[in-house]
């Protein structure tokens, strides 16, 4: 066991990581707006809009992510006109990516937020938008966050594979150090204990903010909580079990 | 660009199309019966009595669920030793599996305490109690994750191109590599996966139907 | 509602695909681009000695890259180098993410045919990578044998030519390839045959048999039609050679003088 391989070649790995954070933070960012964007083109009471916006979300959570990055690759020069660089090429396959998940869960959460408080802040005099702002939206955060970090987390783990692209983040950085020295095991595990630090605190987060933002019920008789006691990856379910169940003509998200 | 488009290309390289497919069926098949054979234990060991055993299994969860895939499979490949074709299925089993786990134990967690302990009270012994109360009704809620977690076995079976195994994404590549035609092949290797999924879809529905029935009938 | 599905996944497919096609060719030269931009973005490998590789501080260093720089300092511009892989670089150069591609890139008749080549800088051989003692002598030996390759070089393609009984393990990265070898999953690695010794260099286990093909050029890649920016290429070679920048950078990082098959001439009488 050569650990003294991993502290010499520490710096170089460490930029890699600084890389996957900015890679990670940015695109969580901008699949934020893009997923409120198409969670509301999917709410949109227009088929027109909606349709787009429901062919978009499945059509990109069936394909898997490698090959949008490729699809990345060949479509962003020709949108942009120009030349592009492998990291804004990964940033724009990981926002296209995780825009459709997004949009499902900010969709989700919407519409966990039950229809009586949208009616009661009419009927004491907000207008729509007020009452999304001050009513709707922050409950409905509330209520995402579990699943918010939970996306973060599976942003930070899927920006491992940027490397096809020849972006420098973590992995690639620790393929290129094992390149040079060949100590499989040491470099490999290491990546793997990094990862599972970062992405086991982020979940210990996500926990807690679950627990913080409860949603108060009589107990495991509700699907719905079970879902979000289940630590927020499920949430993707949930949806994903509303489309199962639009596709197959039951609603799964009620209990038998 | 200017680009020309050559849809021939597939025509002339189906047989690598093909050997994608085949790959990306058999990986994604044997993970996904072995994760949910093994998440299943794993999920079932979360909800032990006994707190080492609840710690372990919580542990392996948390563990494989929080390292990306393509280090676990490198792991597997590189470091371990194994052939292509075993690590990425023992690499794909492992992680999925840790999820799967998750799926199964917030399933039977769903169900309220109160009916197993009505149907104790009515005298039904532990395995009836499972087979006619805890069962059915975990099924049912476990099936439509279920369903997503077979989904990401298919989009995660892709990774195992980087461990050299021939799988679908790998062909695009390589058909990329022998006729610079990247576009062509990227489009019909989305399409494949888009039907894969969507088979999945179907199976899990056909799967649901029944189980409903059943609970209808028992 | 699953047929209309598919229907509009092809149907965003096609979409994109028409996009894609309707766009046109840069009318100006890639020259007067570098210039105007200030920087030269250059492909190049990360992980093939002595062509491009990092160091131990993560500096991208080799030979294309000191070829790269010349060009650059001929142009008073900054560099950018971008590491590309064996299965990248094309796409990579056709779609504009760089200008030129020095990455130990053979050239054949099937490559010439989507990208323009500069003249000759570099000759190499193909060569095989086994464990000493292996018996393989060339593509005969391999019959039934495991090779392996990277993706994106033409070695597979021509050793399943030469021996169609081999089976082939195709990889990313060339180390890992190596690697390969060394863990017994493959008998010999195909390549070519510079970075091959320097492996069996770093590997004592391994050593290089000669004989995969004779000696073939390699070529920097820019796209086609763009006959100033060629030109650019061409003409810094020719200096590169004059000057003996070439003979020197040869000699120190290969350690040995160019190959006697390898002539860049004057192109003046």
């Amino acid at each position: 066991m050569d650990l003294h391989v991993i502290v010499e070649n520490l710096p170089y790995m460490l930029t890699g990581l600084q890389m996957t954070v900015i890679l990670s933070a940015v695109s969580m960012v901008g699949s934020f707006a893009g997923g409120a964007a198409f969670a509301m083109l999917r709410l949109s009471p227009w088929w027109w809009l909606r349709w787009p916006a429901i062919l978009y979300i499945d059509l990109v959570r069936t394909v898997p992510l490698i090959m949008v990055i490729f699809w990345a690759f060949f479509l962003m020069p020709v949108l942009t006109g120009h030349a592009t660089t492998p990291v804004k090429a990964a940033l724009f396959a990981l926002i296209l990516f995780n825009t459709s998940y997004m949009a499902e869960v900010i969709r989700a959460g919407i519409q966990s937020i039950p229809k009586g408080q949208t009616e009661a802040s009419r009927a004491i005099g907000l207008t729509y938008l007020q009452a999304m702002r001050h009513v709707v939206l922050p409950q409905a955060l509330r209520h995402m966050s579990p699943a918010l970090v939970s996306r973060f987390i599976a942003l930070f783990m899927g920006t491992s594979l940027v490397y096809i692209i020849g972006v420098t983040e973590f992995f690639r950085a620790a393929n290129n150090v094992n390149n040079r020295v060949y100590r499989s095991y040491e470099i490999y595990g290491f990546v793997a204990i990094v990862y599972f630090v970062c992405c086991y605190a982020l979940s210990l987060a996500s926990s807690a903010l679950e627990r913080r933002f409860a949603v108060p019920d009589g107990g495991g008789a509700d699907t719905r909580s079970g879902a979000l006691r289940s630590g927020s990856r499920a949430w993707g379910a949930r949806s994903v079990a509303g489309a199962l169940g639009r596709l197959t003509g039951t609603d799964l998200r009620r209990p038998d | 660009m200017g680009y020309k488009f050559d849809w021939g290309v597939l025509l002339v390289y189906r047989h690598l199309l093909w050997q994608g497919l085949v790959l990306t069926v058999q990986l994604s098949a044997l993970g996904m019966v072995l994760s949910l054979a093994l998440g299943g234990v794993i999920g079932l060991g979360r909800r032990a009595e006994a707190k080492p055993l609840r710690w372990l299994c919580g542990a392996y969860i948390e563990f494989f669920r929080n390292i990306p895939l393509i280090v676990q499979l490198f792991f597997w490949y590189f470091a371990v030793g194994l052939e292509a074709f075993p690590a990425a299925v023992i690499g794909l089993t492992v992680y999925t599996s840790a999820y799967i786990a998750e799926v199964i134990r917030s399933g039977l967690q769903s169900i309220p305490r109160t009916q197993i302990e009505a149907a104790r009270s009515f005298g039904m012994t532990p395995f009836q109690v499972i087979r006619h109360v805890v069962l059915p009704q975990a099924l049912m809620r476990v099936i439509p994750p279920l369903g997503v977690e077979f989904i990401n076995v298919i989009k995660n079976s892709s990774i195992a191109m980087t461990i050299s195994v021939t799988e679908l994404t790998f062909q695009t590549q390589q058909i990329e590599s022998l006729t610079f035609r990247g576009f062509e092949a990227a489009t019909a290797i989305t399409l494949l996966y888009v039907l894969l999924a969507l088979t999945i879809v179907l199976l899990m529905a056909a799967i649901e139907r029944v189980v409903r029935l059943d609970l209808r009938v028992g | 509602m699953r047929v209309t599905r598919i229907l509009g996944t092809v149907l965003m497919a096609m979409l994109a695909v028409g996009w894609v096609g309707a766009a046109t060719a840069q009318q100006e030269s890639t020259l007067e681009v570098v210039k105007k931009r200030g920087t030269l973005v250059a492909g190049v490998k990360a992980d093939y000695p002595p062509f491009g590789y990092t160091d131990k501080d993560g500096q991208l260093v080799g030979f294309d890259i000191e070829v790269v720089n010349y060009m650059a300092k001929k142009l008073g511009v900054k560099v950018d180098l971008r590491p590309v892989t064996s299965a990248n670089r094309i796409p990579m150069l056709l779609n504009g993410t760089i200008d030129m591609l020095a990455a130990s890139f053979t050239i054949t008749i099937e490559r010439e045919k989507v990208v323009d080549f500069s003249i000759p800088y570099f000759m190499s051989g193909g060569s095989f990578l086994v464990k000493k003692g292996s018996g393989i002598k060339g593509y005969a030996s391999l019959a039934g044998k495991t090779v392996t390759f990277t993706q994106g070089t033409p070695w597979e393609k021509k050793t399943l030519q030469e021996q169609p009984k081999a089976k082939s393990l195709v990889f990313q990265d060339k180390p890992q390839a190596v690697l390969a070898v060394k863990q017994g999953k493959a008998d010999a690695y195909v390549d070519d045959d510079i970075p091959l010794y320097l492996f069996a260099k770093e590997h004592p286990e391994l050593e290089v048999v000669n004989g995969a093909t004779a000696k073939q050029p390699m070529g920097i890649a820019v796209r086609e039609n763009d006959s100033k920016w060629r030109d650019f290429i061409n003409f810094s070679l020719i200096e590169m050679w004059e000057d003996g920048t070439y003979k020197a950078i040869h000699k120190k990082l290969l350690g040995v003088d160019p190959d006697p098959d390898l002539r860049i001439f004057p192109w003046k009488l």
